[in-house]
């Protein structure tokens, strides 16, 4: 028999200016399994709460309930409170008697009538209430970061820094990423390369960093804190030992031009080739595919050449396995193409743009590798086609982006900008020449943006059209623009010597199979969704994985770098602790119900659910059964709810407690 | 109708094809016997109330659709409509009369009958790529178009909008190449395969017209075409009819003779000059059929 | 505001079952703001309407309820991401289940109310209250449930005497 102890609060005069407390606690007290049955002034005061300590001890009481506030406001109070006096915490529970009863009726003995029902279903509740122990979950405090441009190199610094190891994998031959194409960011003009080499150089230093670039990841197994994760480690077919990066290699290689797919392919590269020079790290890769070595089977120069012996033709694919607690995402973004697009894809092409097939037709990232002072041009806008510097530069905004026929409704967030910068270079580039844009909307929130997107019209002498682009087509060597200008209500046509094409940001490619691996989810454009849009934008709905950058949507570097620093932020407040230590609020399956439909797991927003193999002693598998990871679990409930053999049950909210709750109407 | 037709289909001519397009009409019907391609043609079938119908009110517009293809019910077979203009009234009426059913039980209150959507309407260039199949259009060749360069001109009505026409890419066609490719046959690439021609503005806004149907015919003759090919009886109208205007206007010389896309791909199946109607056309065409020995 | 509150003769019985992040708080809000509403409503938290079984539902008429609510989060501001959208496609099948059965669909309100819209959880109390309460109270469950415990134990003569004078 429960012996129950019930301390009715009067809450100053909030409570009992509208409930006969007095008498509430008397009807209470005549229930059975009540043992003790008391009011105070205010419970949650030390007095109030020493009385219920003591309460416990005196009378040796097994549950407890409170009826004052709302739990929402002192739950924590009092399950404390319990916890002190020796109680598990999960055997005490609030009756909200002031929200929801004295603050909102006047009629005293209505309200002193329901106050009676809604001590007495808790007293019901209480009874069917177990003990909880508090789950905890060891915690490796090691971290991988996923993508290896400025958001994961700004989460792999921070995670560093505070002393965690980092396992930073990039897909590419060197860390980067796309801010390392850029020639000078907005709103500052300040050079790219300068503000980005010195953090890959501290990436490459930190000995807290642990890099493996020309890798991907294979397969992610495990849960919050305990991770495992296969890294395939492409062959280089240089040791990276060996290597000092003195470049004789690439000098003497004869294939000679490969178009570099950092330099947008307008610039040319070598078969064993760094994709730019400051890369990180400083060694070669052998593109297999271009290399007459690996084609023909002869040639070889570049073994013969290397002083250390560094070439290894022999190399062969790795598999790494990395233990780790945390994960960051940070795969960055791809940009729409305008090219035919394969049968079924819900993106479409610009056909009334050729199809990407005149070639002084460009995209923004183009436009920066020939602005680069490291680029293919020397830093000189040139055209592609014959070298010639354009007079007549046109740059069209949105193409992909805000465009729902063409398969994406999203706007892309950094085009308005950098078009505007791209005006700039461009003006300070070719000083006769004219830039025009045409533009929808003008959107330039952040800080010091509106101004900068003045500035390229009113010093920089960049002509907007408001109005969108209908036709590009080659007219010898021009490329006529056919547009309209919706202010001044006319078409536009226009014979430009090149044209700048701000194409949609995209999630990389493969962003999906990525997280089918991470078991993350993503929108129908494939960025990997948040757990909240407004208050959990850096964390997963699965446990333990974060997101950074624009692989989660389009966002501009310094919003980069702030939901990087986040993530990392969210990684150390994981690592702070020895153990995870959450609330037993969690799932668990009775697996002598369960019959493995598995209607948990396609419910489950958080993928706690696994698939668990009984096995006899034989080890002959008897039957699959749903198991909740208790790490991993959010604690909704929904798989309750669902599961047709009623086999899974929410700690703490049990049919058990509901259904007693009901009874006692 | 003979029993060793291949395929049936319901025909819905349009007005145009029984006036000024009357060649087009005459064409359709040479070619589509040849092919052994059976065309009944929709008794009592009326105007689909084409362009201006529908910018006047849209319930007089899809009625008057919806009532013609009721009518082509009747018959067995797609319904081969060789105007664009119908083409894209009745693929609109289609479209909007299954997605809104407010819009549907109006059309049913309008034309006092159940609305039928079950035919499927078809553009002739869809049954003669897709139905028939080119491999079969190109076994049907007597004399193929060697040497014929061809500018093939959609206009505007054949692919757009997005979405409802279906006939091919909306912004990259590439239907009547085909068709015209698989006959023998060369097609130019060129830039304003699907500009607007000015359409209807012929009549009340005609330095429209010539404006923006010179630019087309310059586009097809910078492009190296001996001839344009088209499928709507407006552009036809626009480019045939008022070349030797523009010519005039712009000092220029275009002599680019305008052909239906049945009356080319006849010629190749043999069809002589008066099966073709190629009299009615207003640029010659024969100079330039002799000179490529197509007649 | 003060008026003296008119009497009813029958004062229905109305449980809401609600999701404890958007519609109990929005009830505590309507409390911190003083707001009034009738007293019928009994509040049961859960952590989300995801959580809620049918089954409680007709438990709840079954013990004497005369309406029933089911309130959480808007669509889309689920706590657990997606919990509220599984309630939604639960109870639209339920709903006609409820109503194959006999039950009158007017006793049963599903409601969206946020942690900001403590006046529309008073909105929403003071509607189903009124609405049952002109409707009477609901009698088929009550006395199903008590057949039902008879006809289970009636093995007696007594019992069987007992049953008879009822």
């Amino acid at each position: 028999m429960s012996r129950i102890g019930v301390f009715i609060c009067h809450c100053g005069e909030n409570i009992s200016r509208t409930v006969d407390v007095e008498r509430v606690a008397a009807q209470i007290g005549k229930l059975p399994g009540v043992a003790f049955s008391t009011d105070y002034k205010y419970m949650c005061s030390d007095p109030g709460q020493n009385l219920l300590k003591k309460a416990i001890q005196e009378q040796k009481l097994s549950h407890v309930v409170v009826a004052a506030c709302s739990p929402r406001m002192h739950e924590k109070t009092f399950r404390k409170a319990v916890e002190a006096a020796g109680l598990n915490p999960f055997l005490c529970e609030m009756a909200n008697i002031r929200e929801h009863c004295s603050w909102v009726h006047e009629n005293k003995e209505e309200a002193t009538v329901k106050a009676i029902e809604i001590v007495g279903m808790m007293v019901e509740r209480v009874k069917k209430n177990r003990v909880l122990p508090s789950i905890t979950v060891p915690i490796t405090k090691r971290s991988l970061v996923i993508g290896g441009g400025i958001a994961g190199i700004q989460a792999a610094l921070d995670i560093a820094d505070c002393g965690h190891e980092v396992i930073l994998v990039e897909r590419e031959p060197s860390i980067g990423g796309h801010m390392a194409q850029l020639s000078e960011t907005f709103p500052t003009l300040d050079c790219s390369q300068c503000i980005m080499t010195p953090k890959m150089v501290d990436v490459a230093n930190h000995p807290k960093i642990k890099l493996y670039t020309y890798s991907e990841i294979e397969l992610v197994e495990g849960y919050i804190g305990n991770f495992q994760v296969t890294i395939k480690k492409r062959a280089r077919s240089v040791d990276e030992d060996k290597c000092t990066g003195c470049g004789v290699c690439m000098t003497k290689c004869p294939q000679k031009k490969i178009p570099n797919k950092f330099d947008m392919n307008i610039g040319m590269r070598t078969a064993i080739y760094v994709p730019f020079p400051q890369a990180v790290p400083n060694t070669p890769v052998i593109d297999r595919d271009n290399c007459t070595k690996f084609k023909t089977g002869k040639c070889g120069v570049c073994q013969k050449v290397c002083g250390p012996g560094a070439v290894d033709f022999e190399q062969e694919d790795q598999l790494i396995v990395e233990a780790v607690g945390a994960i960051v995402v940070a795969t960055g973004f791809d940009l729409y193409s305008i090219a035919e697009k394969p049968k079924g894809s819900p993106i479409k092409g610009y056909g009334e743009f050729g199809h990407g097939k005149i070639p002084d037709v460009i995209d923004g990232m183009t436009f920066e590798r020939l602005a680069s002072a490291s680029g293919p041009t020397g830093g000189k806008i040139l055209r592609p086609s014959d070298g010639k510097e354009p007079k007549q530069i046109v740059f069209i905004q949105c193409i992909g982006s805000r465009a729902r026929e063409k398969g994406i409704s999203y706007c892309s967030k950094v085009c308005c900008m950098y078009t505007a910068k791209h005006t700039m270079l461009y003006h300070h580039k070719v000083h006769d020449g004219q830039a025009y844009v045409f533009f929808m909307d003008a959107r330039t929130p952040g800080k010091s943006y509106d101004e900068f997107w003045r500035r390229s019209i009113e010093e920089e002498e960049a002509v907007y059209i408001r109005g969108m682009v209908s036709r590009l087509y080659q007219k010898g060597d021009k490329i006529v623009v056919m547009g309209s200008d919706i202010a001044v209500g006319v078409q536009v046509e226009i014979e430009a010597d090149m044209v700048v094409l701000a194409t949609a940001i995209q999630p990389q490619k493969g962003a999906d199979s990525l997280a089918q691996k991470l078991g993350i989810s993503y929108d129908k454009y494939h960025f990997y969704s948040e757990a909240h849009a407004k208050l959990r934008p850096v964390e997963c709905a699965t446990a333990g994985i974060y997101l950074a950058g624009a692989c989660q949507g389009p966002k501009d570097i310094p919003e980069t770098v702030s939901q990087a620093s986040a993530a990392a932020a969210k990684v150390m407040t994981l690592f702070s602790k020895d153990q995870l230590e959450r609330e037993p609020i969690v799932a668990r399956v009775r697996e002598a119900g369960c019959v493995g439909c598995f209607a948990c797991k396609k419910v489950c927003a958080y993928g706690a659910v696994e698939e668990k193999e009984i096995r006899d002693r034989q080890g002959n598998l008897i039957k699959v059964v749903a198991y909740v990871n208790p790490g991993v679990c959010g604690g909704c409930g929904t798989c309750q709810a669902t599961c047709p053999s009623k086999s899974v049950e929410l700690d703490g909210y049990t049919d058990e407690q509901i259904v007693a709750m009901i009874e006692a109407l | 109708m003979s029993s060793d037709n291949i395929m049936e289909y319901s025909y819905y001519p349009g007005c145009s094809l029984h006036a000024s397009a009357g060649e087009y009409d005459l064409s359709t019907r040479e070619l589509f016997k040849i092919l052994k391609i059976g065309l009944t043609e929709i008794p009592d079938w009326f105007c689909c109330g084409a362009t201006p119908a529908h910018n006047v009110d849209e319930l007089l517009s899809l009625s008057l659709c919806a009532k013609n293809l009721e009518l082509a019910d009747e018959i067995e077979g797609d319904v081969a409509v060789a105007c664009a203009a119908c083409f894209s009234r009745l693929k609109t009426t289609q479209h909007v009369l299954t997605e809104n059913e407010t819009k549907r039980k109006q059309v049913e209150k309008a034309i006092d009958a159940p609305v039928k959507l079950n035919s499927n309407v078809k553009h002739l260039l869809e049954i003669l790529a897709a139905d028939l199949g080119l491999e079969r259009l190109a076994a049907a060749v007597h004399k193929p178009l060697t040497g014929l360069k061809v500018a093939c001109y959609y206009g505007c009505l054949l692919t757009r909008p997005t979405d409802v026409p279906n006939l091919d890419c909306v912004e990259a066609p590439t239907i009547m190449e085909r068709v015209i490719e698989a006959v023998g046959a060369e097609t130019v690439p060129w830039t304003h395969r699907l500009e607007c021609c000015g359409a209807n503005f012929t009549l009340s806004r005609p330095g429209v017209v010539i404006q923006l149907t010179n630019a087309i015919l310059d586009s097809a003759k910078a492009a190296g075409a001996d001839c344009i090919m088209v499928g709507c009886p407006l552009c036809h109208g626009n480019l045939d009819i008022r070349q030797k205007e523009i010519e005039g206007v712009y000092k220029t010389d275009y002599n680019l003779p305008v052909f239906y896309l049945t009356q080319l791909v006849g010629l190749a199946a043999g069809l002589g000059a008066d099966k073709l109607g190629l009299d009615a056309m207003i640029v010659n065409p024969m100079p330039l059929l002799r000179e490529k020995n197509l007649i | 505001m003060h008026a003296e509150k008119p009497k009813h003769d029958f004062e229905p019985k109305i449980i809401a079952f609600v999701c404890t992040w958007c519609t109990y708080a929005g009830a505590d809000l309507a409390g911190t703001s003083r707001m009034q509403y009738p007293s019928n409503v009994r509040v049961l938290k859960f952590p989300c309407t995801g959580r809620i079984d049918p089954v409680f539902i007709l438990k709840a008429f079954q013990q004497g309820a005369d309406g029933v609510l089911v309130s959480g989060c808007h669509p889309g501001d689920c706590h657990y991401i997606a919990g509220n959208f599984h309630a939604r496609r639960r109870f639209a099948a339920f709903r006609k289940l409820l109503e194959f059965i006999g039950v009158d669909l007017n006793r049963l309100q599903f409601s969206w109310v946020s942690a900001a819209e403590g006046g529309k959880w008073v909105e929403v109390v003071t509607d189903l209250t009124e609405k049952v309460r002109a409707m009477g109270p609901m009698t088929e469950f009550k006395e199903l449930a008590l057949e039902e415990q008879w006809s289970g134990k009636i093995d007696t003569p007594e019992l069987k005497e007992a049953y008879n004078q009822i």
